[in-house]
């Protein structure tokens, strides 16, 4: 265990409220560096919220985050060391994937005379070449996923946002896409990535968080949570399952 | 300021990039800043002449011009007040989650705001001043009114930033102050006399400096409110704005409308009547199970809201009376209908197609859509009119029927989605003279045979809604092979 700053991400007992809804019911959650971390949990457990918080588009109702050892309260510049990644990411349709990229690069601090090279290295990771000079209203959902994700990556950051990066994709793209984030955290960068693809997770993540309810599950490598749930040889299917029904006995019991 | 340039050129390539592919794009455009430069002449024709006459009532040009920037800059507070600090969605994914300093963000949305007013309001301002200088009634007040247009948009932002921050303890009051001076040019208009309270509001001092009559007090309020505004200005601009920012500036590209439709319905849900009613899937045939969710559809998702700016307008920047005002009324809620239809119910068409029975959804939605209309348009006629209004109701049913057949018609077989300025455009010209076309040969039969207009009504709808009904079918039924 490192302290607090040691983390590229350091959340502790955070809160968020919708009006009288409970989003996040004091979620703890750290990534190290060099680590791809994985939220898993089912639709409304509360990833997104969780991502919008760190990237500083919602406000939060209680508990510490820490980004790249920085707090995040009133404060814009370790913006510059995240790549975000949003779920629906939605694209200005008459941009041309180049200019598209361009703004992001000079909106996240990458000077002038830098774009070209930046634009020339995202699109030979994501395969967007043929298509820079191409107009995104054109552009199929794949494609427009990977344009999102190369805006995540051009001024290179030192952790990745990703919610759902890998919506849409199809499996020859997706695997060069894996080898994009395993290349990134073997070179000290961390990822937090959201999904609720249990097989993305498993065979993708280094570490992973389940959550459910706006509650951690259980978070930890898979063997770490194997032990937690107490299976033995079991896939993380059935462990996040098994723990999915215990948090959901417990909760119908204070219910009770 | 290092991302001001950056923000700006997005944006205004996020909006206007339809133009660089779309010819249809850019004659809209071109149309609507031709029609404004005509507007335009217009008013510079009332500044030169001095004023002119409304409803009865007499209006210096002083006060029109401090009307009009008084509508500005109350139009755009109240959206601010409503909706905090606008933006689009790729500023809420890509620039919210960039390094950019809120005062970058803000001062950048304040000169493309400025640009878009220009589009919009430029034409008409440059032509109201070329005629007004050329006649040699006046100085140019084109540099004036641009100024101004800076002031009112600051004045919006520092209440979007109060609303964005959650400040309501500061924002209500402040509003409300607001509200009270910048009012007054309408108690100018009834004749009430305000002496030197009026130089509270800047749209006053500002139309005092247009018109060339200036007082030494107004100049001091003028010193005084824009160094209080630039502080103002200055020191909000440094909190965060980026918690929770809403999608509300919908561009010319295919965006997601649901924030505006949300508020709709949210406002919606306030008429408790709306909670009990509820669609009886198991009592109806097709065609009327969708004439009533057509007449839900109407009630849940706010269009007689949504058309109120479209009335109002009607009821007071186009004084229509007589026949053309049911009429326009009818046209106003019908754009609603036709509009909220496009955004909410369009593009889960393909679920009602997949029906064995296609045709009577058709059926349905020109029905109910059209008696919906009707029915309101009826009852604010009568609400303004009188039973008098009763005499109107063949144009109201005709325009009812021809303007909502016409929207959707259009919507469904050319609107592709790909520049909502362009589709919103034609739809509403074309639902105008749909409804112009319908009412016609009503009006031949009322001059020439005035005693058949009732008797000749009924068959002459039923014809209408028939052509409307077999336009708005066959072409897409055809398209999927039912």
């Amino acid at each position: 265990m490192g302290s607090e700053g040691d983390y590229a991400i350091f959340v502790e007992g955070l809160v968020k409220r919708y009006g009288d809804v409970e989003a996040l019911r004091g979620l703890d959650l750290r990534v190290r560096w060099g680590e791809l971390h994985g939220l898993l949990g089912p639709n409304g457990a509360g990833k997104t919220t969780t991502l919008k918080i760190l990237v500083g588009l919602l406000r939060r109702n209680g508990g510490r985050v820490l980004v790249a050892g920085s707090s995040i309260d009133e404060c814009y510049d370790y913006k510059a060391f995240i790549g975000y990644l949003p779920e629906n990411p939605s694209l200005p349709e008459y941009l041309m994937v180049k200019e598209f990229l361009g703004y992001v690069a000079r909106l996240r601090g990458v000077p002038k005379e830098g774009v070209g090279d930046r634009i020339e290295w995202v699109s030979s990771l994501f395969g967007l070449e043929d298509v820079l000079n191409t107009f995104i209203y054109t552009l199929s959902r794949g494609y427009r996923q990977r344009v999102a994700l190369a805006s995540a990556l051009i001024h290179r950051p030192r952790i990745l946002i990703l919610d759902e990066p890998l919506a849409n994709i199809d499996p020859l793209a997706q695997y060069g896409i894996k080898k994009v984030f395993r290349e990134f955290v073997s070179n000290g960068g961390a990822i937090l990535m959201s999904t609720h693809m249990v097989d993305t997770a498993e065979k993708l993540c280094d570490t992973i968080t389940l959550i459910y309810r706006g509650v951690g599950l259980a978070s930890g490598t898979l063997d770490e949570l194997r032990l937690k749930a107490g299976f033995k040889d079991a896939g993380l299917e059935e462990i996040f399952i098994a723990l999915m029904r215990r948090a959901g006995d417990v909760s119908n019991a204070q219910k009770g | 300021m290092g991302h001001v340039g950056v923000l700006l050129s997005l944006r205004l390539k996020e909006y206007f990039g339809s133009l660089r592919v779309s010819r249809t794009s850019l004659m809209v455009m071109l149309g609507i800043v031709f029609s404004m430069f005509v507007i335009g002449g217009g008013l510079g024709y009332v500044v030169a002449r001095g004023g002119f006459v409304y409803w009865g009532l007499s209006i210096s040009r002083e006060v029109l011009l401090s009307s009009l920037l008084s509508f500005i800059t109350i139009f755009l507070s109240f959206y601010s007040v409503l909706n905090g600090v606008g933006g689009s969605l790729t500023d809420i994914n890509y620039v919210a989650s960039s390094p950019v300093s809120p005062r970058d963000y803000l001062v950048s949305d304040m000169l493309f705001q400025w640009a878009m007013l220009n589009v919009f309001i430029g034409p008409a301002l440059a032509s109201a001043t070329i005629y007004t200088y050329l006649v040699g009634a006046g100085d140019p007040f084109l540099l004036l009114m641009e100024a101004y247009m800076f002031v009112a948009i600051g004045i919006s932002q520092v209440f979007g930033v109060l609303k964005q921050v959650d400040r309501r303890e500061v924002l209500a009051p402040l509003f409300l102050a607001f509200l009270a001076a910048y009012l007054t040019p309408a108690l100018e208009i009834v004749g009430i006399e305000l002496g030197y309270l009026r130089v509270l509001a800047l749209p006053n001092v500002f139309a005092e400096l247009m018109v060339g009559r200036v007082q030494p007090i107004s100049i001091a309020s003028l010193t005084l409110q824009l160094a209080v505004l630039t502080a103002c200005y200055l020191r909000l601009s440094n909190l965060n704005i980026y918690y929770n920012l809403k999608p509300t500036l919908v561009g010319f590209a295919p965006i997601s409308y649901m924030p505006q439709l949300e508020r709709y319905r949210r406002l919606t849900r306030l008429l408790p009547l709306l909670r009990f009613v509820e669609l009886d899937t198991e009592r109806f045939g097709s065609f009327t199970l969708s004439l009533l969710k057509e007449l839900l559809r109407n009630l849940r998702s706010g269009v007689l809201l949504a058309s109120v700016p479209f009335m109002l307008y009607v009821v007071f920047l186009v004084p229509v009376r007589g026949r053309a005002f049911p009429v326009f009324i009818s046209l106003s809620i019908a754009i609603a209908s036709v509009e909220l239809w496009r955004f909410a119910e369009k593009p889960a068409l393909w679920s009602f197609l997949q029906s064995p029975d296609a045709r009577s959804y058709f059926a349905g939605l020109i029905a109910g859509s059209a008696l919906f209309i009707f029915a309101l348009s009826l009852l604010i006629d009568l609400l303004m009119v009188g039973v008098e209004g009763l005499r109107l109701i063949p144009y109201i049913a005709a325009s009812s029927i021809a303007s909502s057949g016409g929207g959707i018609y259009y919507q469904l077989r050319f609107a592709k989605g790909r520049n909502q300025l362009a589709d919103a455009f034609i739809s509403m010209t074309l639902m105008g003279l749909s409804s112009l076309a319908a009412i016609i040969p009503l009006r031949l039969i009322e001059v020439y045979m005035p005693v058949l207009l009732f008797p000749v009504s009924p068959p002459y709808l039923l014809l209408v809604f028939l052509a409307f009904y077999s336009k708005c079918s066959r072409g897409v039924v055809r398209d999927i092979g039912l």
